[in-house]
């Protein structure tokens, strides 16, 4: 069952197509990866998704009741909140009860292992902190779909094995996850599926069964460097 | 809304804005309010407290409106150039209800600053025994609020579309053509030619701030107050507020 499909999206800042006719769709409980070199039009793709950018052509079909959760790759809070404050503040913005909020604050925090630094003010959080902070945001409210653009930036090495260990757990539970990231080896490890995009265009797609006996830099310097071409039955 | 208007709100608190106004509103009510004094009325010096009054109140006023200016003009284009707005409109929110709430935490912490301005002339009323005082002084600021509200309103909207600095200059603008507004309302109604349609028009858009503070020195005065030029000025607020119900940025 499809929870997103992407249709012939486009987008053009002035001369510049960002995105050219990009089409694939997300399968419900499916991790899907987003792969290209920088400026290849992944993060426009995801701000179309999520409306933060008009459209220039080509439409989203997500159900509207559909709750997605999202982590940019740069993310910004308030620096005069604390983390549980900013984490409180995003769910009054979703609506949440106080006491669901409450219970999912905690343990969010907890899972993103932001429990001792819950008091401390944004300000004074690492880079790294900032990202599991944008990660456990991302989670209030048990989102549906899940959008983490590059997840593990600013994580250092233990942070990242972790990160991407939440990803697995999540998968386990069912979520449907969208990840954006220009690291092979986070996409080769957590995605079901992949795909490439090269100059706002479908450069090829690749599921982890095909992968089994090669690696996805092969596919993907292939897909990049080679030939684009587009892939039909996405 | 209330979590953006109290989000708001609090960033400015948390700033250290609120500090420094406190301590300059005690530094200069201490320097109204006490010493000789060198300003007369008609060949009769000014030194006694009550007289001193409506001096600190007008130069509440007039910092007031400053710090409405500098309190606004931040607000709003830094979450655009922060992508604070990001996780803000993924989660719902309408593009109104996240700029009329950013407009009214403005407008709240301009009003905080001026009363926490007027807290120090209200301690000096104690200090001196003029208790008496505070009640018609603390509706005065009610009346001089409006400008401040006014002047935050119009930062904020024009902070929704424009550059900081922008926003700073039409704030500085619209507060000189408040103040000035009597002499050049008189001034566009005498004019001729082109440009008289469009000033008159201008001015007709911003509230006579002074018209305002002179209702507020009628309370404390006993003289009659025209609510006229603080409808107007109400009304106004009004139209600016609902521009915020159309304005927002392409890209967020």
């Amino acid at each position: 069952m499809k929870i997103l499909e992407c249709c012939e999206l486009i987008k053009t800042y002035g001369k510049v197509r960002a995105v050219d006719g990009l089409s694939f769709s997300v399968e419900k409980g499916e991790v899907l990866g987003l792969l290209g070199p920088n400026g290849a039009g992944k993060t426009t793709t995801i701000k179309m998704i999520l409306g933060l950018t008009g459209l220039t052509g080509g439409k989203v079909i997500i159900d509207k009741n559909t709750k997605i959760g999202y982590s940019p790759e740069t993310p910004y809070f308030h620096p005069f909140l604390t983390g549980y404050e900013a984490m409180r503040f995003y769910s009054k913005l979703q609506k949440l009860d106080r006491q669901t909020a409450e219970q999912q604050i905690g343990k969010l925090l907890e899972l993103a292992g932001l429990s001792g630094a819950s008091e401390k003010r944004v300000k004074n959080y690492s880079k790294g902190m900032l990202q599991r902070l944008a990660f456990a945001q991302a989670l209030l409210g048990d989102p549906e779909l899940l959008i983490l653009d590059e997840p593990t930036s600013g994580l250092d090495a233990v942070g990242r094995i972790e990160m991407l260990e939440l990803i697995e757990r999540l998968k386990h539970e069912g979520k449907t996850i969208i990840i954006n990231s220009h690291i092979l080896s986070d996409i080769e490890k957590t995605a079901d599926r992949t795909i490439i995009i090269a100059n706002g265009r479908l450069a090829g797609t690749a599921h982890r069964k095909d992968i089994a006996g090669s690696s996805l830099e092969e596919l993907f310097v292939k897909a990049v460097g080679g030939a684009v071409h587009a892939c039909a039955d996405t | 809304m209330l979590a953006l208007i109290h989000n708001t709100f609090r960033e400015r608190i948390r700033g250290k804005t609120f500090y420094v106004v406190a301590f300059i509103g005690m530094v200069i009510m201490l320097l109204v309010t006490t010493g000789d004094s060198n300003l007369t009325i008609n060949g009769k010096k000014i030194t006694g407290f009550e007289q001193m009054v409506p001096v600190a109140l007008s130069i509440t006023g007039f910092l007031s409106t400053l710090l409405a200016v500098m309190v606004s003009l931040r607000t709003i284009p830094d979450e655009f150039e922060r992508k604070a707005t990001h996780l803000v409109v993924i989660r719902g929110i309408k593009p109104w209800q996240y700029m009329f709430s950013l407009t009214v935490g403005n407008m709240l912490a301009s009003l905080f600053c001026m009363l926490s301005l007027y807290i120090s002339l209200c301690v000096f009323c104690a200090a001196y025994g003029k208790l008496g005082l505070i009640l018609p002084t603390f509706l005065c600021i009610i009346v001089m609020s409006v400008n401040s509200l006014f002047l935050s309103a119009a930062v904020s909207v024009v902070s929704i579309k424009s550059p900081v600095y922008i926003a700073g200059l039409a704030g500085i603008l619209i507060y000189a053509a408040g103040v000035l507004h009597g002499i050049l309302d008189a001034l566009a109604n005498t004019a001729q030619g082109v440009g008289a349609v469009p000033a008159r028009a201008i001015l007709f858009l911003i509230p006579d701030f002074s018209a305002v503070q002179q209702q507020a020195s009628n309370i404390l005065t006993g003289a009659s107050v025209d609510p006229e030029p603080i409808l107007g000025s109400l009304m106004l607020l009004y139209l600016v507020l609902s521009l915020t119900f159309v304005l927002f940025r392409k890209e967020v």
